[in-house]
């Protein structure tokens, strides 16, 4: 299928990354491009899954999808200063 | 910008705007959140204002149906969110009940994400935990990992591509 050049807005538009006038661009264009409308439909529920299903692991219990403990990521991302 | 096809002049106005229900109720659910009990009843007044215009030659067809579409939708959303606010200083609404076959659908979508995120390298396992779910940036994942942005917008992009591949419709 032929990629469309507002694709890459998809991923910041579901995480509320855009800005503001991105924003409103991305979601009048996607009311015209049923192409990216709907490749936008399919990701928001996988990334709706990743977030909140507990697919990825819950950072305060010990989760056995993820690989490292989630004490060991607060003590990484601390350090960085990225702690959230 | 694509203009109002030769079919959809020629359809009832019911036909061409009904079309736009999915894309309409995607916009709706995103800005009053999916959980929001009314928010159907928004997408219908909406189709039903735009049949309406329709039918008294309010849209000419000088712009695409699409962009009209999202204009009513964007000022209903505009006014939801202001009559609601006042509302809501008052009195809160209960959670709705969800659909029980939307939600078996829905558990079935998140045990097939469940079953690739798990068969996935611990490279990419990583890149989408701290991206989605610890809600990092792709610059704070690239430090997180001392990896480079580029790199790090490369595994989600190969992990999304999996997990659509296993979920698609």
């Amino acid at each position: 299928m032929k990629k469309c050049k507002y694709e890459h807005w998809i991923d910041g538009y579901l995480l509320d990354r855009l800005k503001p006038e991105d924003q409103a661009a991305f979601e009048e264009h996607y009311f015209i491009c049923p192409h990216c409308f709907a490749k936008l439909d399919q990701q928001s529920e996988i990334v709706q899954i990743l977030r909140k299903e507990g697919v990825l692991g819950d950072p305060g219990e010990a989760c056995e999808h993820v690989h490292r403990p989630p004490s060991l990521w607060r003590r990484i991302l601390a350090r960085l200063g990225l702690k959230r | 910008m694509t203009q109002m096809t030769q079919e959809d002049r020629t359809a009832p106005p019911e036909d061409a705007v009904l079309k736009y229900r999915a894309v309409i109720s995607f916009r709706v659910r995103k800005a009053l959140g999916s959980s929001n009990p009314d928010w159907e009843d928004v997408v219908n007044e909406i189709l039903t204002q735009a049949v309406a215009k329709i039918k008294s030659g309010e849209f000419r067809g000088d712009s695409s149906i699409g962009t009209f579409l999202y204009t009513i939708t964007s000022r209903r959303i505009i006014d939801y969110i202001r009559q609601k606010t006042r509302v809501l200083r008052h009195a809160p609404e209960p959670a709705p009940y969800p659909d029980p076959h939307d939600e078996m659908e829905h558990r079935e979508r998140a045990r097939q994400v469940e079953q690739v995120v798990n068969g996935l390298k611990p490279k990419f396992r990583d890149v989408l935990y701290l991206y989605y779910y610890r809600e990092l940036s792709r610059d704070e994942v690239a430090r997180a990992l001392d990896i480079s942005p580029r790199r790090v917008s490369e595994r989600v992009n190969y992990a999304l591509k999996l997990i659509q591949k296993a979920v698609r419709k």
